[in-house]
């Protein structure tokens, strides 16, 4: 469960029940997002739960924040989910963004380094 | 005698019978009488008896009359109430079957309605839940897009921010810290054509550094970015107006344009210039003629468009520099007046 590019990275590491999200993600439409989509699935599959660590990723566009979204809305929907989101004072999307995700839903644990 | 005897026997009979025979008229007589009187008595009372039973038979003929009349009357009275009866049943009878239609029907339609109700129940359950669903979802995708629309201005203010950043950077001298070559060169090019339009002056100011390869070569490199530095500055601090622009021309050369400015006006900015720059008192070699570092300016004015290109207006005032260089240096030169 491990995607690379040169413009970002996106990989879970189960010790950590952890998954990173690096880069420049600016892929065009949800579909394009589907291989992310599919980390993030995976990964809540086998634990109830998840850390995502945006710390560095420094931009995302707005398919992404969608498919971020519906991913949150989706893990909401299950009920059991502890989900720990991590992000960066210094990018400011995140500092915009992921106060959001908290509406979707309130139990986020959401955390700025 | 014999005959004597039976006479008189006879006659005695005869007597004898006569004496009945007249007691027995006496009787009759009696009887008559009494007969009489009774007939009488009856008589008379037979009529009273008949005027009575006259009277009493007048009256009954008119009673029974009247009673004719009424019993005709009631006759007709009761022909028209059994019509009405028989009407009367008859509507009866229509009305109990119509109200027995009516109410199978009512009955019929009450239970469909019942039915109905429930089906509507039920229906208004799974409505009520699609409902809360949809809000629900509803409700997630305004805050998808709230989320959306932030994200976007976030996104779009991080890169203006960039953006702004890397222009700045793209027109900013990184040493001086004031305007590079390619702002001057854009600037320039900017006021020219709209001096030109308005026929207003241009006056284009060259500076530059005296003696900095000696200054350079005796302090060292970063003495000599320093010296750089202070000038800059100390140029860019004389310059006062918001539409006037000091540059880093390239080397020890600086530039400043002054838009709607004639002659005698950048001859006394130059003159600024200079004073500023001998005022900084940046101590220079022994072997240079002035102690302290010193700056030559070279003066341009031009109104654009007149028969004069950016580039003359630059050539002239790079031969007005070399001239304050040829005239000793720390001096402010243009074509017409040779130092202020």
């Amino acid at each position: 469960m491990e995607i690379r590019t040169k413009d970002y990275g996106i990989w879970y590491d189960p010790q950590q029940e952890t998954v990173y999200c690096q880069g420049f993600l600016r892929l065009e439409g949800l579909d394009a997002y589907q291989p992310i989509i599919n980390v993030l699935t995976e990964a809540i599959a086998q634990n109830n739960n998840l850390i995502l660590d945006l710390q560095e990723l420094e931009f995302l566009n707005s398919s992404g924040i969608s498919m971020l979204s519906m991913f949150i809305v989706d893990i909401r929907n299950r009920g059991n989910v502890h989900l720990k989101v991590l992000g960066s004072k210094k990018v400011l999307w995140q500092s915009k963004s992921l106060k959001n995700l908290q509406r979707l839903m309130p139990t986020i644990d959401l955390e700025f380094i | 005698m014999e005959m004597t005897r039976d006479n008189q026997a006879e006659l005695m009979d005869l007597q004898a019978e006569n004496e009945r025979l007249r007691q027995q008229v006496e009787r009759l007589q009696q009887t008559n009488q009494d007969l009489l009187v009774t007939l009488e008595t009856t008589a008379l009372h037979g009529d009273i008896i008949e005027q009575q039973l006259e009277e009493a038979n007048r009256q009954l003929q008119f009673e029974i009359g009247e009673r004719q009349r009424r019993q005709a009357a009631l006759q007709s009275l009761l022909n028209v109430i059994s019509r009405q009866k028989s009407d009367l049943e008859v509507i009866l009878q229509t009305t109990i079957e119509h109200g027995d239609a009516v109410e199978t029907e009512l009955a019929d339609l009450n239970q469909r309605l019942e039915a109905e109700i429930s089906e509507r129940v039920e229906a208004e359950d799974k409505l009520r839940l699609i409902l809360n669903t949809i809000s629900k979802k509803k409700m997630d995708l305004e805050i998808i897009l709230q989320t959306l629309i932030e994200h976007g201005d976030a996104v779009e203010a991080q890169w203006y921010n960039k953006a702004v950043e890397a222009n700045i950077l793209a027109t900013i001298d990184n040493l001086t810290q004031i305007a590079n070559r390619r702002k001057l060169d854009d600037y320039l090019a900017e006021e020219w054509a709209r001096l030109g339009r308005d026929c207003l002056p241009l006056s284009f100011l060259l500076c530059d550094v005296d003696f900095f390869k000696t200054y350079n070569d005796t302090f060292g490199h970063q003495a000599g970015d320093r010296c750089l530095q202070e000038v800059a500055q100390a140029i860019a601090v004389t310059v006062k107006r918001p539409a006037d622009l000091v540059a880093r021309y390239g080397g020890e050369e600086f530039a400043v344009i002054l838009p709607n400015t004639p002659l005698a006006g950048a001859l006394q900015v130059g003159e600024r210039i200079r004073q500023a720059i001998e005022n900084l008192c940046i101590v220079q070699t022994p072997s240079c003629p002035n102690p302290y570092v010193t700056i030559s300016v070279g003066v341009a004015t031009a109104i654009p468009g007149q028969g004069m290109s950016i580039a003359s207006l630059i050539a002239i005032a790079d031969q007005c520099l070399y001239l304050a260089k040829q005239r000793g240096r720390n001096r402010v030169c243009n074509l017409t007046a040779a130092s202020v």
